[in-house]
């Protein structure tokens, strides 16, 4: 392949898998949210004094 | 001295004396860097050149953030899952952000600077081999489904689910030794970024007013290594996956902001000429291998180009990376294998990101100093130096300090998680299996005592390492080089493992030995004389056929071993039985029932 293809595939490349990882960050950053107060409920909930059992762990 | 020549100089190594007041407020672009940096401790009074009390206030704001929000988690851990794993509450939006989050780290992004300034828009031929690997993973749930379903809460206990308790010791050993020694050039390399951005000397230097004689001399570098390890141990040691997690979730927000700010200005800077400038300083300085990823030229100053070989290792080194233990936690963390497989397809998008973002500003670097003059302090080893020093030059007041903040972020993901990772695996892989076989079993307090003491003893090695230790080449080529010690062996025997059923311990052992084999000599080599190494790395590309080695390597030690067992066996006792019962109980650490016994 030629410098001059090679290069017009990097420049696709670069503004694509930019625009890309911002699309996706957006993406996360607002779904997370709700997750990470999901994962404080789960928590919360296996810290009440019924759930207080912990797994066995195996070695 | 102007700006630009200053700049040009504060890339070399020296020490700094300068001896004179600093009037607040100055104008960094005005001043000059040389100047800037030029400046003394005394009295207690650290003044420092390019950040400004707004870019000050970020960075501490930050830091305070994300310290509170690792002491709060505390309360939320209760037993050895919560910490190592986060209960397996991990849902797929914030498995992508903690995954993304440790990923990418400040050494990620000066590792792949320093990659796309030394070779190009070649470089970004890695951005490629990465995404499409992990997205290859996750769409296909290519090992990563098998061990989630396995129940296993590491890599190493799946390895005696499947095959025996030595190969999970020896694993965790394995695992344990590269990913150590991976981890051994984080801090200083995190450390170097934050000096160069910031503007910071080489040393420090407290000067008694009266004599103005030197009283202390300082080495800053050393100084930002042990403030930013003692910052991450805090809430690292207090707060276990927890912590990790959530941390992960703001370093996501605030570095994902960072690096958009950063991004901006290195497309739009006039003395980088955009991504034309940049396309013409590669063309001007490294030719036709700047662009063509196969090529590969050896110069007066040094190699050129990947190289078919690298291309080749590193598409195995990406394809079994979904194995590296950080990785494979989040993996475990999971609620369940679809949600694992979502994680990866869609970090495996960010992955492109990931990778080519940083190489752009490497690019940027190398553009903006080709066309201002000065490239030749950035050669060889200073390459790395670079990229923080154009950011330093180019970034606006708060910009920069938000870029730095948003580094200090990903230093902070990567490092807790990687002090987590590897302590876990030694505590659960080597320690435990090892008191158990001496008749002592570790209650779930014992453990996270010795994990913490663990992750206490990985952060002074890490800082130890990092201030002897020099690389021979690349940063990205040591660290892909400590991973493919630990990734050839555990790839072989994870996908060996699940999906062929003669894989037996024999065949496990091999792999793991022979995989490792040919990382490990090149470390060891690169320790004793690193100059011979980098010469070989020019002359030969080593680095490149020692990490290819790996690979078939593992895979000749897999297959030899385990038919060379079956072999052996089935002349002792015809006809063996295989059984490849239901796998293990998702969702319960370590209670799931060996898949298969069958050669052990």
């Amino acid at each position: 392949m030629a410098t001059e293809a090679w290069t017009q595939f990097w420049k696709y490349l670069l503004y694509g898998s930019i625009g890309l990882y911002f699309v996706i960050a957006l993406a996360v950053a607002v779904g997370a949210a709700f997750d990470v107060r999901k994962l404080l409920q789960l928590l919360a909930r296996k810290s009440s004094p019924e759930q207080k059992q912990s797994p066995p762990v195996s070695d | 001295m102007s700006g630009k020549s200053a700049v040009r100089n504060s890339a070399l190594p020296h020490r700094l004396t300068w001896r004179g007041p600093i009037s607040a407020g100055l104008d960094r672009r005005a001043f000059g860097r040389q100047n800037a940096v030029d400046h003394y401790w005394q009295a207690g009074s650290i003044m420092l050149a390019l950040f400004s009390w707004l870019d000050w206030t970020i960075v501490l704001a930050y830091i305070a953030a994300a310290t509170a929000i690792g002491l709060l988690c505390r309360r939320y851990i209760h037993n050895l899952a919560d910490f190592i794993v986060a209960g397996r509450g991990l849902r797929p939006f914030l498995g992508v952000a903690t995954l993304s989050g440790t990923e990418i780290g400040l050494v990620t992004v000066m590792y792949f600077a320093e990659f796309g300034f030394t070779q190009g828009f070649s470089a970004l031929a890695v951005a490629v081999l990465a995404g499409v690997s992990m997205v290859f993973v996750g769409l296909t749930g290519f090992m990563i489904a098998g061990l989630r379903r396995s129940g296993a809460m590491t890599l190493a206990e799946y390895y005696q689910m499947r095959f025996a308790p030595g190969v999970r010791l020896l694993g965790g050993i394995i695992i344990a030794a590269a990913g150590i020694l991976n981890m051994g050039v984080f801090l200083k390399v995190g450390a170097l970024f934050l000096q160069k951005i910031s503007g910071m000397p080489e040393a420090l230097n407290l000067v008694n007013p009266a004599t103005g004689l030197v009283v202390v001399n300082l080495p800053v570098l050393n100084l930002i290594m042990t403030v930013l390890l003692a910052l991450v141990l805090a809430y690292t040691l207090l707060g276990g996956m927890v912590s990790v997690v959530i941390t992960d979730y703001l370093q996501f927000v605030v570095l994902s902001a960072g690096i958009g700010l950063a991004t901006f200005c290195v497309l739009t800077h006039h003395t980088v000429g955009g991504l034309e400038g940049i396309v013409q300083a590669v063309s001007d300085h490294r030719g036709p291998p700047g662009f063509n990823p196969f090529a590969r030229q050896v110069t007066a100053g040094g190699a050129v180009g990947l190289g078919v070989v690298f291309i080749i290792w590193q598409s195995m080194h990406w394809l079994g990376t979904c194995n590296w233990q950080t990785y494979a936690l989040r993996t475990t963390s999971a609620t369940s294998p679809a949600v694992a497989r979502r994680m990866y397809a869609l970090t495996g998008l960010t992955f492109f990101g990931r990778a080519a973002i940083p190489m752009l500003w490497g690019l940027g670097a190398l553009a903006y100093f080709a066309h201002a003059g000065g490239l030749e302090a950035f050669s060889g080893s200073n390459g790395l130096a670079a990229m923080p020093t154009f950011l330093g030059e180019i970034l606006p007041w708060g910009g920069l300090g938000l870029v730095a903040a948003g580094m200090l972020a990903a230093f902070m993901s990567t490092h807790d998680s990687y002090l987590l990772a590897w302590s876990a695996v030694i505590c659960q892989d080597i320690i435990g299996p090892v008191a158990r076989f001496l008749g002592y079993d570790l209650s779930d307090r014992t453990r996270m005592v010795i994990t913490r003491i663990l992750i206490l003893l990985i952060g002074l090695f890490v800082l130890v390492w990092g201030l002897w230790y020099q690389i021979p080449g690349t940063v990205w080529g040591y660290l892909a080089m400590t991973g493919t010690m630990y990734i050839a062996g555990a790839t072989v025997v994870l996908s060996f493992g699940l999906y062929w059923r003669r894989a037996n311990r024999t065949g496990a052992y091999a792999a793991l030995i022979l995989g490792c084999i040919p990382g490990l000599v090149y470390i060891i080599t690169s320790v004793v004389d690193s100059a011979r190494v980098t010469q070989a790395n020019d002359a030969w590309n080593a680095e490149a056929w020692s990490g290819l080695l790996g690979f078939p390597l593992a895979l000749v030690g897999m297959i030899g071993g385990s038919l060379l067992r079956d072999w052996r066996t089935s002349r002792r006792r015809p006809g063996p039985v295989f059984v490849v019962p239901e796998a293990g109980a998702a969702g319960q650490p370590g209670t799931s029932q060996p898949e298969n016994n069958n050669g052990n």
